[in-house]
């Protein structure tokens, strides 16, 4: 490799933004300071190593203070911390639910894609408020979230006992992502005035549904655990990951279990904020 | 804005006119008597910050198409007020006698 393509190898290491600005005169300055210098090899080499690797390390900083890096991360905080935090009031309002048990209410189940509706719903609200700015369908967002969760949720569920429960968060937060990234990319193409009318229609439906099972089914939050998944959990052995995910969502027995609703949700909006950090970056200008 | 060595000294080396990018490096490291080598990363950095502060702009390509920088007449100012206040700072140290007097 010659001494050019190094140099143009590492300034790969540079943001996008800067390398499309200067990469092409940093390069030509290279070619000709490399061209003239009289310093030896090898000590050319590491003033050039250490110049760069100073200065990447200062614009990899600048980057995510600000422009479009910054909103990247905000965005990925905000999906992570979106839905920890409605799985934390989720088990909150269990625990309620628990204090005022009631007879009448036993046998009520919560099942999985409930769950998964509720959690999109939280986690919904929370972007529709950071993007409140940008966002002219703030219902349709928080349905089509809660929609996706759903049946993210509910898909994890069922390859539960296979990708355990970081998997089932990874494998909701990848439904959802991919759910809101198609209706970003889809609200670019279409008219405006179009598109939220065609969400609503299509969506606001789909929530009424899960709205009204939610109502209906909610109260069991005591025994929320499905039956068929309930048998086959016990304390000692998590053989269903489910059944930890759940519980760790509705009635943590134990650090344990809060663990893994903590890391399954944190992984579940990181990968949604991951799928869809750049088309809403992209998007900010649009609206 | 407080300037960094660097920028001040990519400024000093645009006073006498437009430059590309290398020929700020060769400027920079004849100034400072070889003290001072920037590299082409510190240097775009400091170009980068220069440019984004309105200190100093592109101009015309020269005819090998390289593109060039001028001082602003904002960047002139304050590059006359770091001057200044790097002057004053080598009185002071000549009063507390860690320079000696000029004969």
């Amino acid at each position: 490799m010659t001494p050019e393509g190094v140099y143009a190898a590492l300034l790969t290491l540079y943001p996008r933004a800067f390398r499309e600005t200067y990469g092409d005169d940093m390069l030509r300055t290279f070619r000709e300071w490399h061209g003239t210098s009289r310093l030896p090899s090898v000590r050319f080499w590491r003033v050039a190593i250490t110049d760069l690797m100073s200065s990447i390390w200062r614009e990899q900083i600048d980057a995510c203070r600000f422009g479009v890096r910054r909103f990247a991360l905000r965005w990925l905080a905000i999906c992570a911390l979106g839905i920890i935090g409605t799985g934390l009031i989720a088990t909150l309002v269990t625990w309620v639910f628990a204090y005022l048990y009631h007879p009448y209410l036993e046998g009520l189940q919560l099942t999985p894609w409930s769950y998964g509706a509720f959690l999109g719903a939280g986690l919904g609200l929370a972007q529709s408020a950071a993007l409140r700015h940008r966002l002219q369908t703030a219902v349709s967002w928080v349905a089509v979230t809660s929609a996706s969760a759903a049946f993210g949720f509910h898909l994890a569920a069922l390859a539960a006992t296979v990708i355990g429960p970081v998997g089932c968060g990874i494998a909701m937060g990848a439904v959802v992502g991919a759910c809101q990234w198609t209706m970003v990319a889809a609200s670019q193409r279409v008219q405006r005035r179009r598109w939220p009318m065609m969400a609503s229609a299509l969506s606001l439906p789909i929530a009424v549904i899960l709205c009204d099972a939610l109502i209906r089914r909610a109260l069991g939050g005591m025994n929320p655990v499905p039956a068929n998944i309930q048998a086959t959990a016990t304390p000692a052995s998590y053989s269903s990951a489910i059944v930890t995910l759940v519980r760790g969502l509705q009635q943590p027995h134990g650090w344990t279990d809060f663990a893994f609703e903590l890391a399954a949700m944190s992984l579940a909006g990181l990968t949604i904020g991951t799928i869809t950090a750049r088309r809403l970056s992209e998007a900010r200008g649009a609206h | 804005m407080k300037l960094t060595r660097a920028e001040f000294h990519v400024l000093l080396a645009l006073q006498h006119g437009s430059r590309h990018g290398y020929g700020v490096m060769q400027d920079v490291e004849t100034l400072s008597q070889g003290r001072l080598r920037l590299g082409p990363g510190t240097l775009y950095t400091a170009i980068k910050r220069l440019a984004a502060s309105g200190l100093i702009v592109e101009c015309e390509p020269d005819a090998e198409r390289r593109r060039c920088y001028r001082l602003t007449r904002k960047g002139r100012a304050l590059a006359t007020d770091e001057a200044r206040e790097l002057s004053d700072l080598v009185q002071v140290a000549r009063k507390r006698g860690l320079l000696p007097s000029p004969s």
